[in-house]
């Protein structure tokens, strides 16, 4: 113990001790050249004779050194490189090797660290495990997760007790003139908003409740990005003052960077909470809460939901059928990712363990191969100890270098995840390589291959260490040495990657059907500008109609423009709002029970431009303007649903949005639109005729001859031409919208493609290692039966036979197993069935013929085996 | 490696760390003087070799049986020297029994009394 101590401390002084030592040799040459001097020699001789005699001092050195150095260090040194020089000289199973540990390496980690962030981690917020979002909820409209009501939320901050603080919050935005004049979006919060999320600012100050005083000069808090992007990150942004809508406010802090709870938000000013939001009014607000110490969000559940009831039965007109869930702010965030992460962390498991299997294989052939090398060795004097620790010593000489090119893998395939942007799991700007993830990958491949290079190598007794001595080249007999545990590591390698294989499957049948789905409109070649009008300029709606009728006009008029239409919720973005809707001549429905449609409004070529039909009647003209008749459009499904077949044209509705006790007529029926996405039925939904009551916001839909890109500049160019100041929203393709609504399936499917794939790669080299080593270790006996007059075909199926029992049995179980848990992809699949049989027959089928490819080759080589060189060998 | 002179006798195996310890049981000493003395006191019968010397000076070192320092020599030059530790001393004590049964047995084995 204490002479470790010693060593340890040796090796801290290590370059002290050289010098030390140097001059100690060097002291001890001059005095003896000094008295050599003495007797009489001259001095060049007398230091010869000195040097002479000390010897190699560098060999003294070395001696010196070993005394210190542990005895095991010294071996170590010694079995590394003999691990290394043993690996070059087999680069097929180095190469194998390394590249299951890399792939099974730095794959999983990737995966794995983005599980990691988004599921595992806590949120950026203090002591985020007691942060709550509310939520209403109507009961006979099954939506939950509704927006709230400011009023209710009032009700709930006085009445709850399981709260510390709830602070309301809810969307607003400002526009920012200048150079490029844009509308940040933001968020209009209740003082108490960022002390309930216990975040604090990177600079300045948050909100307190002075700053709602009547009089008080508007606050405004900067996201980090807002502040670098546009005021240069200057910290004296304090204190300066900025147009925010009609009235100036007073930027007061910075949050720090990554705070940006939705997402999206550039900017936070303050909503005073006045007695004018107790006016039960809509709902249009959300509402985050922390939690007293102790209490669960179940139990925070319990109560709101009672507040509630006691509220449904006070204002029964506005809150009649609506309650209030509490979700715990992690479930929020992560809850919709989850089952596909859990999915895909299930995935990514079953290839790590694939790459286990396999590096236990290579490791099990490799041991069983050179068994006369051992042997050799054994006779040479090697102990038993020694040999072993050389097998472990090369497993971890593998290790390391597969993990070094792991973690390399890890690093870009986690850059790769982060650009792709999947835009279902959040938070994904946070991830970064996780080491302990790493580390266990790492572990767990090393302690594969260690464990299966030891325990054979442990199985071979001094005895048996000798015997293949005796037996020629150990190519001996048909012992099955190991080929029952290689053969079951294949199996199960299959029995893995064919449950990867249906789920990857699964996935891409599934994109497939999803994208034959016809949306309800032709997205090819659209050109989508988003566009706000400021209401200070653009007041009355006979501005608007103008402006947007002249925009349309000369955005009609470009070169390769055919359509031009307009619409104030683009389908694939965004939800539509919905409201209660009632048939002229037919009986109130029970309260709570109100029929519902959505609410759109275009102009007269806007379904001409998105080459949606009319079906029925006619579309809206230029005369369906602000005085005539008020007229509307609705779908398909309007009709089916609300009308319930009866004759929808020439029908009168009113709708709850427009200006009340307003009688609309139906003129037409037009397609229907799928637009919240390909596999979200369409709605019932009514459109307005734009003319009779133009919205701020709208969107133009440009169908153009060519690339929809390409018309991007000169768009602009026409709305700068008309006002210089008006921020552009957005410019995108249709078809990208659509290509990105489907995202949450694409990504999942091309992660499982990619697992599958790299599964199916393991499995095949591990089936082929085990062949091939199983037609090595039978050459003497295929070489005997080909003397005896076996056919090329008869030893095929020898060969064969062998891999396919494995395989067989490891499609079966696959096959089994994947039954049992591809309902687990649930949501993920559109139009067919988890048990999806063609599925199951393809995947099965390429496993086949996978493994038929893995068989070949050794097969090849069983067919080249000479007789004539076996029978010589026997004789 | 050195050029053995043949004349010298041959060190018994581990008698080496024997004389060492006998040599700076009297006063610590550098590895020259240890040396030195060593032959002086044997007349020149016993040398000791420099690539011997110096890995024993460390194995006793190693062992806590002797501790080093750097001092100056009468002569003003820096050297390091070594001196015995208690534990050292015990050592010493044991070994010296051992090698006087040793020759105790050789003795009786090579001039039967």
């Amino acid at each position: 113990m204490r002479t470790l101590l010693r060593r340890l401390l040796h090796m801290i002084g290590l370059r002290r001790f050289e010098a030390d030592l140097r001059e100690e040799l060097h002291f001890h040459e001059e005095m003896a050249a000094e008295a050599a001097r003495h007797a009489g020699a001259d001095p060049e001789e007398a230091r010869f004779t000195a040097r002479r005699r000390m010897g190699n001092q560098a060999q003294i050195g070395e001696e010196v050194r070993a005394v210190w150095s542990p005895p095991a260090l010294v071996d170590l040194a010694q079995d590394v490189k003999y691990a290394l020089r043993g690996l070059r000289r087999r680069p097929g199973y180095t190469a194998a090797a390394i590249l299951t540990l890399m792939l099974g390496i730095g794959a999983t980690t990737a995966l794995f660290s983005v599980l990691n962030a988004v599921l595992l981690k806590s949120l950026p917020y203090a002591d985020s495990g007691r942060l709550a979002q509310v939520w209403e909820h109507n009961l006979p409209r099954d939506r939950p997760e509704n927006l709230v009501s400011p009023a209710n939320f009032l009700d709930w901050r006085s009445r709850a007790r399981s709260f510390e603080s709830l602070a309301l919050y809810t969307w607003a935005s400002a526009p920012l003139t200048g150079d490029a004049p844009e509308i940040l979006p933001g968020r209009a919060v209740s003082t108490n908003f960022f002390a309930t999320l216990g975040v604090h600012p990177a600079l300045g100050r948050l909100f307190v409740p002075e700053d709602t005083l009547v009089g008080a000069p508007v606050a405004m808090v900067l996201s980090h990005q807002l502040w670098i992007r546009r005021f240069g990150a200057d910290p004296s942004v304090i204190g300066r003052t900025v147009v925010l809508r009609d009235a100036t406010a007073r930027v007061v802090g910075v949050m720090p960077p990554g705070f940006r709870p939705m997402g999206s938000e550039e900017y936070w000013e303050p909503w005073a909470m006045t007695s004018n939001l107790a006016a039960r009014r809509g709902r249009y607000a959300m509402v985050i809460g922390r939690l007293r110490e102790g209490i669960t969000a179940e139990a925070a559940d319990r109560e709101l939901h009672s507040i509630a009831a006691s509220l449904e039965g006070e204002y029964p007109v506005f809150n009649k059928g609506w309650t209030a869930d509490v979700v715990g702010l992690q479930d929020q965030v992560t809850g919709k990712a989850r089952p596909v992460l859990l999915l895909l962390a299930g995935a990514i498991a079953s290839v790590l363990l694939i790459a286990c299997a396999n590096v236990a294989n290579l490791k099990l052939g490799q041991v069983l191969a050179r068994r006369t090398e051992l042997a050799v060795r054994a006779a040479l004097g090697a102990s038993r100890g020694r040999i072993l620790r050389q097998m472990v010593v090369e497993g971890l000489v593998l290790a390391a270098v597969g993990g070094g090119l792991g973690m390399l893998a890890a690093t870009l395939g986690v850059r790769l995840l982060v650009r792709a942007q999947l835009r279902q799991i959040p938070r994904l700007q946070e991830v970064g390589v996780d080491f302990r993830v790493l580390g266990f990958a790492l572990l767990i491949t090393a302690l594969a291959g260690v464990a299966f290079g030891l325990a054979p190598a442990l199985a071979l007794r001094e005895r048996s260490l000798r015997q293949p001595l005796s037996r020629r080249g150990g190519e001996g007999g048909s012992a099955p040495h190991g080929r029952t545990l290689r053969g079951a590591l294949v199996s199960i390698q299959v029995a893995l990657s064919l449950m990867l294989l249906t789920g990857a499957g699964l996935t891409v049948r599934s994109l497939a059907n999803l994208l034959s789905v016809q949306p309800g409109f032709d997205p090819k070649g659209v050109l989508t500008v988003q566009l706000r009008l400021p209401g200070d300029v653009y007041g009355p709606p006979q501005k608007k109609a103008a402006f947007y009728e002249e925009l349309a006009r000369r955005i009609g008029a470009l070169r390769g423009v055919s359509e031009v239409g307009l619409v104030n919720f683009l389908p694939l973005r965004g939800v539509a709002p919905g409201t209660s809707v009632h048939i002229i001549g037919q009986p109130e429905p029970p309260a709570g029970q109100a029929l519902v449609t959505e609410v759109n409004t275009i102009d007269a070529a806007y379904f001409e431009a998105m080459r949606t039909p009319l079906v029925q009647g006619r579309g809206f003209t230029s005369a369906d303007r602000l005085g005539a008749p008020r007229v509307v459009l609705i779908n398909k499904t309007f009709a089916q649903q609300v009308l319930k077949g009866a004759p929808p044209v020439g029908q009168h509705i009113r709708v709850d949005m427009a200006e009340p006790d307003s009688v609309l007529e139906i003129i037409g029926i037009v397609g229907d639109m799928r637009r919240d996405g390909l596999d979200v039925d369409p709605r019932p939904t009514v459109f307005y005729p734009f003319l009779q009551g133009p919205p701020a916001d709208m969107t133009v839909v440009i169908r153009t001859s060519g690339l929809p890109t390409a018309m991007a500049t000169e768009v602009r160019r026409e709305i700068a031409a008309m006002d210089r100041s008006l921020p552009v929203l957005s410019v995108e393709t249709l078809e990208s919208r659509l290509a990105e609504s489907t995202a949450d399936r694409r990504y999942p499917m091309l992660l499982l493609s990619l697992l599958a794939g790299l599964a199916l790669i393991l499995s095949a080299v591990g089936l082929y290692g085990v062949l091939a080593y199983i037609v090595g270790q039978r050459s003497r006996e295929i070489g005997l039966r080909r003397a005896l007059g076996a056919t090329s075909a008869a030893i095929a199926r020898l060969v064969a036979k062998e891999g396919f029992r494995f395989v067989g049995l490891g499609i079966a179980v696959g096959l089994a197993a994947s039954l049992a848990t591809t309902r687990y992809l649930g949501k993920l699949l559109y139009g067919l069935s988890p048990g999806d049989p063609v599925t199951l027959v393809l995947v099965a089928g390429v496993l086949v013929g996978v493994a038929g490819l893995a068989t070949w080759l050794p097969t090849r080589r069983a067919l080249r085996v000479d007789p004539a060189v076996t029978l010589r060998e026997e004789g | 490696m050195a050029v053995r002179d043949p004349f010298r006798v041959e060190l018994l195996p581990g008698t080496l760390d024997l004389l060492i310890l006998k040599t700076l049981s009297a006063q610590p000493m550098h590895g020259y003087g240890i040396a030195q003395h060593i032959g002086r006191l044997s007349a020149e019968a016993l040398r000791v070799e420099e690539g011997s010397l110096y890995p024993a000076l460390q194995r006793l070192k190693l062992r806590g049986w002797v501790k080093a320092e750097w001092k100056l020599t009468p002569t003003k030059r820096r050297a390091r020297y070594y001196a015995l530790t208690p534990q050292g001393r015990k050592q010493l004590a044991h070994e010296v029994s051992a090698f006087d049964q040793l020759v105790a047995a050789v003795r009786s084995v090579v001039r039967p009394a």
